[in-house]
């Protein structure tokens, strides 16, 4: 009887265990798509603050390069501090890595940024578009 | 068994919740993301502190006591009650002291001053039917010291290659543009002269000898004066019968250097003694000399460049050129390039001083910086008239070709604000 119990109760927990793993990978995706949405605002203007702070140095070190001046050399400094904000991006995606998030769902985050107002095109297209 | 099932379950859920608040707080936990709403602990992401730090140095930042251009004691007190003496107004009531109160950070706390005829501080002083003055009052933080050679909104007096160039042309009674700007309100009508019949037949003839008639009269009563003329004349060694307007002037001049002169402040502190600034003063600070591209114009040792810039502030009254048009720097060159353009204003004590831009139409310091990237957000255009619009599109216009900031947050101006504020004193 107590052999039965045992054996009994192995089951119960590798049963249990395996629903975890099968409950664990179904939620996974669900959890992935959670974190994406809870944290696209914040890593969209991450993306776009950081996209925008590297033209503006390369434009103020190709500036500095043609024009070397007291007044460009600061500007350069400018777009070197300004750089900053894409260490805040790195760390940002480092958090979203610990998260769970894989490079594919960071690559789908960053196009979502990239693309914010594809929407207006759409609605470009949908008004100018001729009809047949 | 069940026991443990809901110990599992209680942990579980509670591991969970924690994550899910910490993935929705993450951002406090970056020095350079958004901070916390209310808390704003000390900054201690040495990387960023040193780039601020430096970025200031190699932008012109210096201590206080290295601006402070030294003034005789005697002169500066009698300053201070020439300062505050209505004898300066030829035929009015009123003083420097009127429009520059401690209260308002030494400028008026309106959007246009109220020259004669106003009474009281704040908005008493806008309804007691004073004379409109129509650009908003300059605080005098800084003026006279160390490199600080150009005043007024449109650099009417500055000094250029080691000459003073203003309205005195080569009779400028000074070497000193700081003492040749102690010059002009005396002689400026609505401002300390009251417009009268009399004056505009007698005296309103925009040449150097109407305006030394004038201040000829109100050096004699100055040395007249029980109080002042024989502490005037015993800080320039001469008889009250011998002092003219440039010892008046030379003592007010004196009184401001001193009186609103630079001192430390926490970011003097922060630079030059290791000081502490908090997380999000850190972050403005950061914003200020990189992303927001401030320091391209509000560089130096005041945080101005002491040139001439455009930024698309709203107008605010009826504006140096009237119609609610104040074309700025061109009011002084005559040169179309310079049309729209005013001195960049210098930034201690900033807070202190609202509203802000040449027409004070700005009252928060946050609107203040929008203006600078965003002024659309300041103004509804449906509201205005075809006049209005088309002024605002010219002064768009001239304002778009300057070094303009990237599109802030709001929560990035408030950054920069807190950063603002820590060069008050």
């Amino acid at each position: 009887m107590r052999f039965a119990f045992a054996r009994n109760r192995v089951i119960t927990h590798a049963l249990a265990i395996v629903a975890g793993a099968l409950l664990a990978w179904l939620a996974l995706p669900v959890w992935r798509e959670a974190v994406m949405r809870w944290n696209q605002k914040d890593y969209g203007l991450l993306v776009e603050q950081c996209d925008g702070a590297m033209r503006d140095h390369y434009q103020a070190k190709m500036r500095a390069a043609d024009e070397p001046s007291r007044d460009t050399g600061l500007a350069l400094q400018a777009g070197e501090v300004g750089l900053i904000v894409c260490q805040d991006y790195d760390l940002y995606q480092k958090q979203l890595v610990q998260w769970g998030l894989r490079e594919d769902e960071l690559a789908q985050m960053r196009l979502k940024a990239i693309e914010a107002r594809a929407g207006d095109l759409d609605e470009v297209v949908g008004t100018h578009e001729i009809r047949f | 068994m069940r026991y443990a099932s809901n110990l599992a379950l209680a942990v579980s859920s509670a591991l969970f919740a924690v994550a899910a608040l910490v993935a929705c707080g993450r951002s406090d936990e970056s020095d350079g993301a958004p901070a916390a709403a209310f808390a704003d602990p000390p900054a201690t992401d040495a990387m960023r502190l040193g780039a601020l730090r430096k970025a200031a140095l190699a932008n012109g930042f210096v201590r206080a006591g290295e601006l402070a251009v030294p003034v005789v004691p005697a002169r500066h007190d009698v300053g201070r009650l020439i300062f505050a003496s209505p004898i300066m107004s030829l035929n009015g009531q009123i003083s420097c002291q009127d429009c520059h109160l401690d209260q308002f950070g030494s400028a008026d706390g309106l959007p246009n001053a109220i020259g004669v005829g106003g009474e009281g501080a704040g908005a008493a002083r806008l309804h007691s039917g004073g004379r409109i003055l129509p650009r908003n009052v300059l605080p005098f933080w800084g003026r006279g010291s160390r490199g600080f050679d150009t005043f007024f909104w449109d650099g009417r007096v500055q000094k250029v290659n080691g000459r003073v160039v203003s309205q005195f042309g080569v009779h400028a009674p000074s070497t000193d543009p700081m003492i040749v700007a102690a010059h002009l309100p005396s002689v400026e009508v609505r401002e300390m002269v009251t417009d009268t019949p009399q004056i505009r037949d007698g005296l309103m003839s925009e040449d150097v000898g109407a305006a030394a008639s004038i201040q000829s009269t109100l050096a004699r009563r100055f040395a007249a004066d029980p109080a002042i003329g024989p502490k005037l004349a015993a800080a320039y060694g001469l008889p009250r019968d011998r002092l003219s307007f440039r010892e008046v002037t030379d003592a007010l001049a004196s009184f401001i250097r001193f009186n609103f002169r630079i001192k430390p402040t926490r970011f003097e502190r922060f630079v030059h003694d290791n000081g502490p600034l908090s997380r999000r003063e850190m972050a403005g600070g950061v914003l200020f000399y990189g992303r927001g591209r401030c320091a391209g114009c509000h560089g130096g040792p005041y945080f101005s460049d002491m040139k001439f810039h455009s930024v698309a502030f709203p107008q605010a009254g009826f504006g140096k050129n009237g119609f609610g048009v104040d074309e700025g720097r061109y009011n002084t060159t005559l040169n179309p390039k310079d049309r729209f353009l005013f001195r960049t204003p210098p930034l201690y004590n900033v807070a202190k001083t609202a509203p802000y831009s040449h027409s004070g139409s700005v009252v928060r310091l946050e609107d203040a910086i929008v203006a600078h990237f965003d002024p659309l957000r300041l103004v509804d255009t449906r509201e205005m008239t075809v006049r209005e619009r088309s002024d605002l599109y010219a002064r768009l216009g001239t304002a778009s070709r300057e070094t303009l900031p990237s599109a802030l947050t709001d929560e990035e101006i408030r950054q920069l604000t807190a950063f603002l504020r820590t060069l008050s004193f």
